[in-house]
């Protein structure tokens, strides 16, 4: 009867401990990444490609969970013809749901955003546009391999839905392209999974 | 043996429940939104805010909003409407919160509101008003994890105060104020994301 109590008791240890295991996944809790990129858009409302500096930091609250900030600088037309923007910088803020297996992290987000616009002149009908902010809509999904202690590679798609009411109405819709390479720093020691 | 045995069981029942247990009471959390403006004499817009929340119950929390919203008025008129505002939520079923996906709760509360018109090819032309709000609607919660959810939000937020109005006559537009006192308003749609970023009191 003794043995069976210690064995009972055994199991019980071996279970809950089990459940607290460490984790095999690289991307968890305290996960600092930081990316930098050129990135391609595709204007919807002027059938036209766009590009921009793209930059993120972002942080992992959880294994599963991460806050990130992103910001988009506009650079101009991809092919270098006349875009109808002078600029068109954004900025986005939200959190985003991480699968996470062994190396690969696929996530899906939601950033509210806005965006620093001002519409080109144009002689007769847009003589001096104002800049102005417009709120934006957006949402994400990517992909993020790591290689290594501190780096990793990225894949990251953006919808952004938003209207430039400044100057002329403008529907800003743009679908955003965003891949390379990537920084990234564990703040945290590896931690036992919940 | 025995009392030694059901000690040590006990120990570890204890420590496996209180991981497992929550106080929903006290919790703040943050978080960012997105907010489509509609059945508003203005059209449709869409908004861009935060809020932060703090939990008094299992079954109450409170919303504490802010929003930007830019709505075109058939290509001719930006109307922007900024809300600073407060909400109570209440949930009526799971209110569990960390146990359960879907949460859905019943929202209303009271907000500030500035509204401003502006001509969008002559900015010069521009009138604006502050007022006051109420709103009430329905919502849900889906938890992603224990600490992190995302929310879809109705509403209907009605202005209590004088509106402004956009009128057009032989191609020259204006805006009026508008002093009829009726319960006009706009229907809210926000989608949010919240992290419990602290626990500020325990029961």
């Amino acid at each position: 009867m003794e043995k069976v109590k210690w064995l009972l008791l055994s199991l019980i240890l071996v279970i809950t401990s089990s459940v607290k295991a460490q984790s095999d996944d690289f991307a968890d809790n305290g996960l600092l990444k930081a990316q930098l990129t050129l990135s391609p858009s595709y204007l919807f409302s002027e059938k036209q490609s766009l590009f921009y500096l793209h930059g993120n930091l972002e942080y992992y609250l959880q294994d599963q969970i991460s806050v990130a900030g992103e910001g988009y600088f506009f650079m101009g037309s991809s092919n270098g013809d006349s875009t109808i923007f002078d600029y068109n910088h954004s900025g986005f803020f939200g959190l985003s749901k991480h699968y996470v297996k062994g190396n690969s992290d696929f996530y899906i987000g939601l950033q509210p955003g806005i965006s620093i616009t001002k519409l080109k002149s144009v002689n007769d009908s847009l003589p001096n546009p104002p800049n102005g902010v417009n709120p934006l809509f957006s949402v994400i999904s990517g992909y993020n391999y790591f290689v290594g202690n501190n780096v990793h590679f990225f894949i990251q798609m953006r919808y952004v839905g938003g209207q430039n009411n400044y100057g002329k109405a403008l529907n800003i819709n743009e679908l955003r392209l965003s891949a390379g390479l990537g920084f990234n720093l564990k703040t945290k020691r590896r931690k036992y999974s919940d | 043996m025995n009392r030694v045995f059901l000690t040590v069981l006990l120990f570890f029942g204890l420590t496996e429940m209180s991981s497992a247990q929550s106080d929903a009471a006290g919790w703040f959390s943050l978080g960012g939104r997105s907010t489509i403006s509609m059945f508003d004499h203005d059209g449709v817009g869409i908004g861009t805010g935060g809020q932060f929340r703090i939990q008094f119950s299992k079954k109450i929390n409170t919303d504490w909003f802010a929003d930007y919203i830019s709505i075109d008025v058939d290509d001719k008129v930006r109307s922007e409407y900024y809300h600073i505002g407060w909400s109570v939520i209440v949930y009526p079923l799971n209110s569990d919160k960390e146990q359960v996906k879907w949460q859905p709760y019943i929202v209303a509360g009271h907000c500030f509101d500035y509204n401003k018109k502006t001509v969008i090819t002559q900015n010069e032309i521009s009138k604006d008003r502050w007022g006051s709000a109420v709103q009430a609607g329905i919502g849900t919660h889906y938890n992603l994890t224990p600490r992190c959810d995302i929310s879809l939000t109705s509403q209907y937020m009605i202005h209590l105060t004088n509106e402004l109005e956009v009128e057009t006559e032989d191609n020259v537009v204006s805006i009026v104020t508008h002093k009829s006192h009726s319960l006009e308003g706009h229907l809210l749609t926000t989608l949010s994301v919240n992290y419990k970023i602290a626990h500020l009191w325990r029961k």
